[in-house]
């Protein structure tokens, strides 16, 4: 019955539904899941770059959550916990992948203005894989999903300010790649 | 532009697929049972069971001769004593010169066991992930209570009176791994906490030059499998970690830094915070094998013994109640300061360069009412004032970033000067120019304990405020590009 689970989003609703599920409560780990996909999507999308990807990634981390559940130890917010877990996952499979397809393959056959949509997009993307982790984690967090620092320092385990930080950096970073692309371009 | 808008469209990620949820369930209904924490609490999420012997002993193995193998191991044998109770790992004794004895019959651990003593061929390493059946057993064979055996172990071998060196590897000693075990491709165990149930790696960035000082990381994995900073995000090493050897008495922890025969000896404390470790110090830096090294802990002191790169054995005592260091190969330079501040205070990642704390030549101002100011040491052993443009005083925290050629130190001031950061250029010649302080002051209160670059425009700084009955805040300093200003930000509240 998961629609009991979701009635209390406290934090001590977690707690709660992470006892039942440790002792095996299948539901209660759903119900879990449900409360805190919103945040793990955020998280894991910019890293996957597609929703395919997106949802591997995840099934993966999830699964793995529920068999390590047991060393939960309650010391840290379920959420944390479970982004750790996410976030590996999330950085092993960007590890694993290939270079990125060349961006006159992808542009070749298209027109001047979807080119210019693509080019951007890609820029984008090769902006954000070059980003640490963490700042891509806060970043796509706050900007991308429009989330607060107190959201997001609780779900990551971190100080509102080191968020700060971290989204002050990660900010200034994309901003310096994608100036830099956009005058590799124009030279070109 | 202003610098605080976002970059990145808000763009909220796409819902699952049709059918995510439905495998989720399949897959949680698929375990029917669910471990259980007590099993968790030996062993690893991935359920593997390994000895403590990491995949950089394996190419430390490679590189050693047998006659610098054969030597060690004699040292050992001697030794044969650790002060490491609470600790198992490779760092406590490199693993080129343990004494490894692997059996398949049944070990007692608490006394006797039957043992067989290897050769110097036969001390194996094992990479991490590639764990053997069955798990060898590793036992430290005390002074002449062993001889050496064939491959085979019999009755005769089974009444050898062998005993456990504390801090030896045993197949009992787990090795907590992250959940996601494909990480440990550039991870190195350096040991782990049985009482807190967490393991040590030491974590290699294997696109940098050992010279740099981002070439490695150390974290912790608990025993949910999660990996967790032993200190600042971001608080990395020049050289690959070994030797890492904790002291609970002590609440201490000490290593090796190592890039080819730099060798650079670290101090921590360790706090009661499982794992992780605070006031990271440079305490010596020269040249040796790490090879033939190990380190022990007795008292307050930590002993590194080692071989020189001229194959003369020397040994480096840092007595750390004291902040005393003993050097035995130290050499005496003629026209150097007289009276040498027994730590030093940092180096440059090739060893070309050290800095000390050591009296002016000429009393000038200082801040902390000591004649003390900033010295350079280079390898030939001439001594430089390393500071011209500015007064300073004892210098309590210091980094170099190698890529950038920059240097942040922090001096020892009272009142208004006492949370000050320098930032310099390093220069050819082991001289810092172009300083540049930065006043802390109105925004930290205590005092500078340590910092270091976590990114080229990202300076991380510690103060103390136990003087205001606080504790330690951490502070980012982020240079604005010219490096004419910058923000500061609090880290803890």
């Amino acid at each position: 019955m998961r629609e009991q689970h979701v009635a209390d989003e406290s934090a001590e609703g977690d707690r709660a539904l992470a006892v039942s599920a440790q002792n095996g409560d299948a539901d209660a780990f759903a119900a879990l899941l449900h409360r805190h996909d919103d945040a793990m999507r955020g998280v894991v999308w910019r890293v996957a770059g597609s929703a395919n990807a997106m949802d591997d990634i995840l099934q993966e981390a999830y699964v793995k959550a529920w068999r390590n559940l047991g060393g939960f130890q309650h010391e840290s917010a379920f959420s944390t916990w479970l982004y750790a877990i996410v976030y590996h996952s999330a950085i092993d499979w960007q590890r694993k992948q290939r270079p990125m397809t060349e961006l006159h393959d992808a542009t070749a056959t298209a027109s001047p203005d979807h080119a210019t949509r693509v080019v951007e997009s890609f820029a984008l993307r090769d902006a954000l894989a070059a980003l640490s982790a963490e700042h891509l984690c806060v970043v796509s967090l706050i900007d991308g999903e429009g989330r607060s620092y107190d959201d997001v320092a609780e779900l990551l385990g971190l100080s509102a300010g080191t968020v700060a930080s971290r989204l002050h950096r990660a900010r200034a970073l994309l901003r310096s790649a994608l100036g830099e692309t956009n005058e590799t371009g124009d030279a070109q | 532009m202003n610098t605080n808008e976002p970059v990145l469209p808000r763009s909220p990620a796409p819902e699952h697929g049709p059918d995510f949820w439905a495998r989720i369930d399949d897959e949680l209904r698929k375990d029917d049972e669910l471990p259980k924490t007590e099993e968790l609490s030996t062993t690893s999420p991935g359920d593997e069971t390994v000895t403590a012997i990491s995949s950089r002993s394996a190419r430390v193995s490679k590189r050693s001769s047998s006659r610098v193998l054969a030597m060690a191991a004699g040292v050992f044998v001697l030794v044969g004593i650790g002060a490491f109770a609470l600790f198992a790992g490779p760092g406590d004794a490199d693993p080129a010169t343990e004494l490894v004895v692997e059996s398949t019959a049944p070990t007692d651990l608490g006394g006797s066991a039957a043992a067989q003593v290897p050769t110097a061929e036969t001390a194996e390493s094992v990479p991490i992930a590639a764990a053997p059946a069955p798990v060898p057993t590793a036992l430290a064979v005390v002074e002449g209570s062993a001889s050496q055996g064939d491959s085979t172990n019999d009755e005769a071998d089974s009444t050898i009176d062998v005993a456990i060196a504390e801090g030896a590897v045993l197949a009992t000693t787990p090795v907590y791994l992250p959940s996601d075990t494909s990480s440990l491709d550039a991870a190195t165990l350096l040991g782990t906490w049985t009482e807190q149930r967490l393991s040590w790696f030491n974590w290699i960035d294997e696109a940098e030059s050992c010279e740099s000082h981002r070439y490695s990381e150390i974290s912790y994995v608990n025993e949910a499998g999660l990996m967790l900073p032993f200190s600042d995000l971001g608080r990395t090493f020049s050289g690959a970690v070994s030797h890492f050897t904790p002291s609970p008495n002590n609440q201490q922890v000490a290593w090796l830094a190592s890039c080819e025969s730099q060798l650079e000896l670290y101090i921590a404390k360790l706090l009661p915070t499982p794992g992780q470790v605070a006031d990271v110090r440079l305490a010596w830096v020269g040249e040796g094998s790490t090879s033939v090294a190990f380190m022990l802990w007795d008292g307050s002191t930590v002993s590194l013994n080692t071989l020189g790169v001229d194959g003369v054995p020397f040994f480096v005592d840092v007595d750390v109640a004291a902040q005393a260091v003993t050097d035995s190969s130290r050499p005496v330079d003629p026209g150097g300061p007289d009276d040498i501040g027994s730590i030093v205070v940092g180096a440059t990642s090739t060893g070309a360069f050290t800095y000390w704390n050591a009296p002016a030549p000429t009393p000038a101002p200082s801040c902390d009412g000591t004649d003390n100011t900033l010295w350079v040491r280079n390898a030939q052993g001439t001594w430089l004032q390393a500071v011209a443009e500015v007064p300073v005083s004892t210098v309590v925290a210091f980094d170099i970033d190698s890529v950038l050629s920059l240097v942040a130190f922090a001096d020892a001031c009272d009142g208004a000067n006492a949370a000050r950061v320098m930032v310099g250029t390093l220069r050819g010649d082991g001289l810092i120019s172009s300083i540049r302080v930065i006043e802390l002051g109105p925004f930290a209160p205590g005092s500078v304990s340590e910092l270091f670059w976590v990114e080229p425009n990202l300076l991380r700084i510690h103060t103390d405020n136990s003087e205001f009955g606080g504790g330690v805040l951490r502070y980012d300093y982020v240079f604005d590009e010219g490096r004419d200003g910058g923000i500061l930000v609090q880290l803890d509240a």
